[in-house]
């Protein structure tokens, strides 16, 4: 795949006329996790993940890049500790590899990409590549990219079209974007291939209050049809207290809702709260995190997590429901 | 003895009257001023900002676009953590791009109060290009050798600050020192504004502080390390396309 790209990138890049604005960007992140865990059984374990990721741009002029996200995991566990959001441990792979090209309205991308559709902060019925994030828990890089073509048509300031199809021609899909008034609003269509297809609507803006939501007709060719949709709202006090909550259907009789707090105790110190709760069997999860720009590229964060509920409920069914997490986190940027 | 302090209550109202009459110059023809200096048609600007939080100190650098009062955008380029984020403002709509996940995320009005890049300075701060004129009711309410100090209050619900107190420099109407209050009355933040350059026609201050009083601690210095006004922008640079270039 990155063999292909680069051959792909080289002779895009001999079209185009590599010039001297050519320009080579190394960046990256390490991440020291230590986690350590409490199960209800009184059991218990501690745990360190490493992660290392760089971030490597090649821009042969304003309007062709490629970009190389290769990342590698390494894991010091007393067993195996559940870490939400995490594959592929001790190998280098490539979280993202791809070439981009800007033409006129148009912007192509291919390769290993990630597509993010929909305005739900945990919960995006209309993103089929990661429709469930626990956002206030899981680096955004560690979520689900895709090998594919994409384009993108942009309209004027504030619309256009996306759309993409995978490599493996599995999934398809098509979204298009407006903006009126302070809202933005999308509609979309994505063929699930031999299982189905969908039809989707998202949108966010304010009324005072920032409002959005999104929502699905999911069409399976071996069962009914099914609904799927959230609606969220989220406020900034004058003090500057930010308050978040979403609320999910899930189709299947399933209801849950997201609440969230956070606030700035001062420039580079953040404190913040989030529930997850089941609506229909009060399991629920509770992530408290503390977070602090300790130097200029270092961050460290304090978080912990409870997951509760009956024997059996969603957040008390695998081996770890019903546990005490606690994770230590150091990431530095270069 | 008491008549005499009346007498002298009264010459004093009478010198600050004649003062301002004197000074033949309103509180809307100031601000009007203050705005050639301030607003303009299109600007290109590089910045740093110096967050100091107690002893410590952080270092952003941001590179923004500006035309008329309605759109702005904004690009960081370090520190690594921050690098490559951007906001992009069209009239009341703003939007923020996040490279990490490659996603467009739609900022509401609220939001504009909070902290930009961990600066003491809110989006709106930041990002701000409406005339204070046309959101602002204006009064001279006093002068001294080198300003003019005027007290603005609300006149439309969407402002983040309902009241300003401004100190003016009578000579290049830019201000030089701003109390932003909530509505409550409360303080909540003071803003300094110094080095003042000539660019053509008009003064900029190139060099700004900023105070939230809210948090302990707390400044942010924001230097204009470079600066061009009223210039032709390339097109495509005020849209969400540019976002993710």
């Amino acid at each position: 795949m990155t063999k292909k790209l680069l051959a792909i990138f080289v002779i895009c890049g001999l079209s185009f006329g590599i010039s001297a604005q050519a320009a080579l960007d190394i960046a990256g992140t390490y991440e020291n996790d230590f986690m350590a865990y409490l199960k209800k059984d009184g059991s218990g374990g501690i745990g360190d993940l490493n992660r290392l990721r760089l971030k490597i741009d090649v821009r042969t002029s304003r309007d062709l890049s490629l970009h190389l996200e290769p990342r590698f995991y390494h894991v010091i566990s007393s067993e195996n500790i559940p870490i939400t959001g995490v594959s592929d441990l001790d190998k280098m792979i490539f979280d993202k590899a791809y070439i981009k090209t800007h033409l006129s309205q148009l912007s192509l991308t291919y390769g290993k990409q990630r597509i993010a559709w929909g305005t739900g902060y945990i919960w995006n019925p209309t993103d089929i590549f990661n429709p469930y994030v626990l956002s206030f828990a899981v680096g955004q890089e560690d979520e689900t990219n895709v090998e594919a073509v994409r384009s993108e048509i942009s309209v004027g300031e504030a619309s256009g079209i996306d759309a993409f199809i995978l490599n493996d021609s599995s999934r398809s899909g098509v979204r298009a974007k407006t903006n009126i008034g302070l809202f933005d609003f999308s509609a979309s269509y994505v063929d699930l291939s031999g299982s189905g297809f969908q039809w989707g609507v998202d949108f966010a803006g304010e009324f005072g209050i920032g409002i959005r939501g999104e929502a699905i007709v999911r069409y399976p060719y071996n069962s009914a049809r099914y609904f799927q949709g959230i609606l969220g709202c989220d406020y900034t006090f004058e003090n500057g207290i930010y308050v978040n909550s979403e609320y999910f259907y899930n189709g299947l009789g399933n209801n849950s809702l997201y609440l969230g707090i956070n606030n700035n105790l001062d420039e580079i110190t953040k404190i913040s709260g989030s529930t997850i709760i089941n609506l229909d069997d009060q399991s629920f999860l509770i992530y408290p995190s503390y977070s602090r720009n300790v130097a200029e590229n270092v961050d460290v964060s304090i978080e912990s997590m409870v997951l509760g509920g009956q024997e059996g409920t969603e957040y008390n069914r695998s081996e770890f429901g019903g546990s005490k997490l606690g994770f230590v986190r150091v990431k530095y940027s270069f | 003895m008491r008549y005499k302090f009346v007498f002298w209550i009264l010459i004093l109202f009478s010198i600050s009257y004649l003062g301002f009459s004197a000074s033949g110059i309103t509180g809307d023809e100031i601000i009007n001023e203050v705005d050639k200096n301030m607003t303009f048609t299109s600007a290109r600007m590089e910045s740093k900002m110096l967050i100091h939080v107690g002893k410590q100190v952080r270092t952003k650098k941001m590179i923004s676009y500006a035309q008329g009062k309605d759109k702005s955008f904004a690009k960081f380029t370090s520190p690594a953590r921050d690098k490559g984020v951007k906001y992009l403002k069209i009239g009341d709509n703003m939007w923020m791009y996040l490279p990490s996940v490659d996603k467009i995320i739609k900022i509401a009005g609220h939001m504009l109060r909070q902290s930009m890049m961990g600066s003491d300075f809110s989006y709106e701060d930041a990002l701000e290009s409406n005339k204070l004129l046309e959101k602002y009711k204006v009064t001279l309410i006093g002068q001294d050798e080198k300003s003019y100090i005027l007290e603005l209050t609300a006149k439309v619900k969407k402002v983040t600050y309902y009241k300003r107190k401004i100190w003016v420099d009578k000579r290049t109407f830019i201000p030089t020192r701003e109390e932003l209050f909530a509505k409550s009355g409360k303080k909540l933040k003071v803003m300094t504004m110094g080095e003042v350059k000539r660019f053509g026609r008009r003064y900029y201050p190139t060099y700004m502080t900023i105070e939230n009083l809210l948090r302990r601690d707390s400044k942010t210095e924001l230097f204009t390390t470079k600066a061009q006004f009223d210039i032709r922008i390339p097109a495509g640079i005020f849209s969400q396309a540019n976002l993710k270039k």
